[in-house]
């Protein structure tokens, strides 16, 4: 495609950038997507050889971190604070879903409303009602395996394929919340249980994380993508975004990027699109300056980066006499609680949490506590294959002190300054973990689990809040259809976007808010010029 | 990871294709990454008797016992050679925790007793923590990725591209009482 043909330029070619690529498309608008990474060969997953847990630890590798794989597409990360978070991510077309393990709930109605409810954060602009239309018709297009009519969220309809087995693990959990008397639903999952728009159904191999060259995982590169190139998008790979441009009356005209050989290149267009994630989108932002806009594009109010919230999760463990089988079957989550979800005010907590069944590693990943020496053999036996994995994820009210900034003593590939994080938990946070720290044993031992360990807090790759959305430039970066207060034809759609981070995984509310913005910036196409 | 060459779209889709079709029809037995079986001149890595510190090192962390082997008498110390092999700028690492063994110990390594060993193993694990981390994840990485040992665990791997597991599928009536339940989220 010629470049002064573009309609619209989108940036970042993962969960966000894939369905807006191929909604925009799809309605007759010319895109070209901007990818730092390339096309991941299937044959090179981990998951396909016996020894895949070693490729999560080596640098230049398929570790999660991009601070551990150190690839010419990655950029640096630090992470600062009280609480440094480990940063997730991955940069390749399909983004982080080639490492995302698939659990796909979405927001509950009153996610949306924490200022009016609880008195905290703020509300968003839009409605879970609003979106709702866009959850679904996004289920719809990459196929969930699951089961409706669970009375802790919103009626949705029939899942496309039936729920993956739980197994002995997730039986075992059932038992826990069954004697508790507590809520908990099998887990609605973007990984197929039969086959479903020419993809194959997942086989139970449990790697999901380690890459499904299966394409039972809903990747974008499996799903939307494909469609997308059909209809005339066009993704250019290793192609890193320095800046966007703009024109003396403030409007975005493209981009300047470099290429694989470093060569470097602009690129105009009518309208720009970031979905970079929330670390990668705001230091876009922040890296391009000019005169109008001398703190970073779309920074005047300085909440470019802001409100960063990441999951605080706590991976607790029980151990059981019997042999359990959490290595085996889809990673994700068999089943989930949302028993303590709704704010309570009696717990002296604002929002909730998620319990959830977390399948495991395999047994080099439970081998790292286990004692060296004579008793290493008993400790390890003991160990596995006996463990249930219960993950505790809260919600995340957003702290404008938690931030995403460039950190100009470090430069990735290409001279561009990296990204530093800082965070600290709230005392909101530590309470809530607390509670969910007590509730998660008391579970466990409801299902006479022998040995349950808590460990310290830890953090999700889930990235949010720093290009937040809101009802004015006082409050937000992004108005509710996503564009930069400043900038009319410039749009900002991935987990940055997000006003406050709920308790559930974020990426189905990502690509629903990213079909969503497609159709409002469809609507506006006149004003494009 | 070969991932950074040019994987154009067209090469992606026809890869999946073919990979889909061999998987659903059970055609495709994927070779399973063993580097602890191939045979390589990587032995000049460590001399003989660095090798010797080592394998005696690393039975301390994994001896043997019942049915279990030690971690040297699966290839552990291939393994090693064979890591060293492939990341060179671990070699430092490797040869410095060897150094630091045979430092502590004052005499051969293998000819002290094994009391004496798991003291000089242990004063390595409190005062060089880093080089002690080198050989114990590397001495379970070795026995852990080893397919000797699976079976003995009551590990089955799976890896993509073989038979899955057989698994119940899910049974709906678990659900019972829950799905009973009035809706419990805030409707707004």
């Amino acid at each position: 495609m010629k470049d002064e043909a573009i309609d619209v330029l989108v940036i970042g070619a993962g969960a966000a950038g894939a369905s807006l690529s191929w909604r925009l498309t799809e309605k007759g608008a010319k895109v070209v997507c901007l990818e730092q990474g390339g096309w991941i060969d299937p044959s090179t997953f981990p998951s396909l050889k016996t020894n895949y847990e070693t490729h999560l630890m080596r640098d230049r590798d398929f570790s999660l971190s991009p601070n551990m794989r150190k690839l010419p597409e990655d950029y640096p990360v630090t992470s600062h604070g009280d609480n440094p978070p480990f940063i997730m991510m991955f940069n390749a077309v399909g983004g982080s879903t080639i490492h995302w393990q698939g659990i796909f709930p979405r927001f509950h109605p009153s996610d949306f409303k924490v200022r009016t409810l609880d008195g905290i954060a703020d509300d968003w602009p839009i409605s879970y009602q609003e979106l709702e239309p866009y959850y679904n018709f996004n289920d719809a297009m990459i196929g969930v395996s699951g089961l409706s009519g669970d009375p802790a969220n919103p009626p949705r309809p029939q899942r496309q394929t039936p729920p993956l087995p739980i197994g002995k693990m997730g039986r075992t959990l059932v038992k826990g919340f069954e004697k508790l008397n507590w809520h908990w639903w099998v887990n609605d999952q973007g990984i197929i249980s039969k086959a479903y728009k020419n993809r194959s159904p997942c086989m139970l191999h449990g790697k999901c994380m380690f890459g499904c060259p299966m394409g039972a995982k809903a990747t974008t590169d499996r799903t939307y993508w494909p469609l997308a190139i059909e209809k005339g998008a066009e993704i250019r790979t290793w192609s890193r975004v320095k800046e966007i441009t703009i024109n003396r009356k403030g409007r975005a005209t493209g981009a300047i990027y470099f290429d694989k050989e470093g060569q470097i290149h602009e690129i105009k267009a009518k309208v720009v699109v970031i979905c970079c994630n929330g670390i990668g989108s705001p230091r876009l932002l922040l890296n391009s300056k000019s005169n109008l806009f001398p703190d970073g594009l779309g920074n005047s109010n300085g909440l470019v980066g802001t409100h960063f919230m990441v999951h605080p999760n706590l991976f607790v463990n029980g151990i059981f006499e019997e042999d359990m089988d959490s290595h085996i079957g889809p990673m994700g989550s068999p089943l989930y609680s949302h028993e303590f979800y709704e704010t309570d005010e009696r717990r002296g907590f604002k929002r909730g949490y998620m319990l959830y069944g977390e399948r495991s590693f395999g047994p080099l990943s439970q081998s790292s506590d286990i004692p060296w020496g004579a008793g290493h053999h008993q400790a390890f036996g003991e160990q596995f294959p006996h463990q249930v994995g219960l993950t505790v994820l809260i919600d995340d009210i957003p702290e404008p002190t938690n931030t995403v900034e460039l950190d100009d003593n470090i430069v990735d590939s290409n001279g561009i300054a990296a990204a530093k994080v800082t965070y600290s938990l709230s005392e909101n946070s530590k309470r809530m973990l607390e509670h969910a720290a007590e509730s998660a044993t008391q579970l466990l031992e409801a299902t006479e689990a022998k040995k349950i360990t808590v460990p310290d807090p830890s953090n999700m790759a889930h990235l949010m809040g720093t290009v937040r959305m809101g009802t004015s430039e006082g409050n937000s970066v992004v108005n509710k259809d996503h564009q930069v207060h400043s900038v009319p034809n410039l749009f900002v759609v991935d987990g940055s976007s997000f006003t406050t981070g709920a308790g559930v995984n974020p990426t189905s509310t990502i690509m629903a808010l990213a079909l969503r913005a497609a159709d409002r910036i469809w609507e506006r196409r006149l004003e494009w010029h | 990871m070969g991932h950074q060459q040019a994987w154009s779209r067209r090469r992606f889709s026809k890869a999946i294709f073919y990979a889909q079709c061999l998987m659903a029809s059970g055609t495709l037995t994927l070779p399973l990454a063993c580097t602890t079986t191939k045979k390589s001149n990587s032995d000049i890595l460590l001399n003989d008797a660095q090798q010797e510190t080592l394998t005696w090192a690393m039975d301390e962390l994994i001896p043997s016992n019942g049915i279990m082997p030690s971690a040297s008498e699966i290839g552990g110390v291939a393994y090693i050679l064979s890591i060293m092999k492939a990341l060179p700028d671990l070699s430092p690492l490797f040869e410095g925790l060897i150094a630091h063994i045979d430092e502590q110990c004052q005499y051969q390594f293998s000819k002290i007793k094994s009391a004496e060993r798991i003291a000089v193993l242990k004063h390595i694990e409190k005062h060089q923590p880093h080089f002690f981390k080198v050989l114990k994840e590397f001495t379970y990485e070795s026995y852990y990725t080893n397919e000797t040992v699976f079976p003995l665990i009551g590990y089955e791997p799976y890896p993509t591209g073989s038979k899955g597991p057989e698994m119940e599928p899910f049974d709906d009536t678990l659900l019972d009482r829950v799905r009973a339940l009035k809706p419990t989220y805030i409707k707004i």
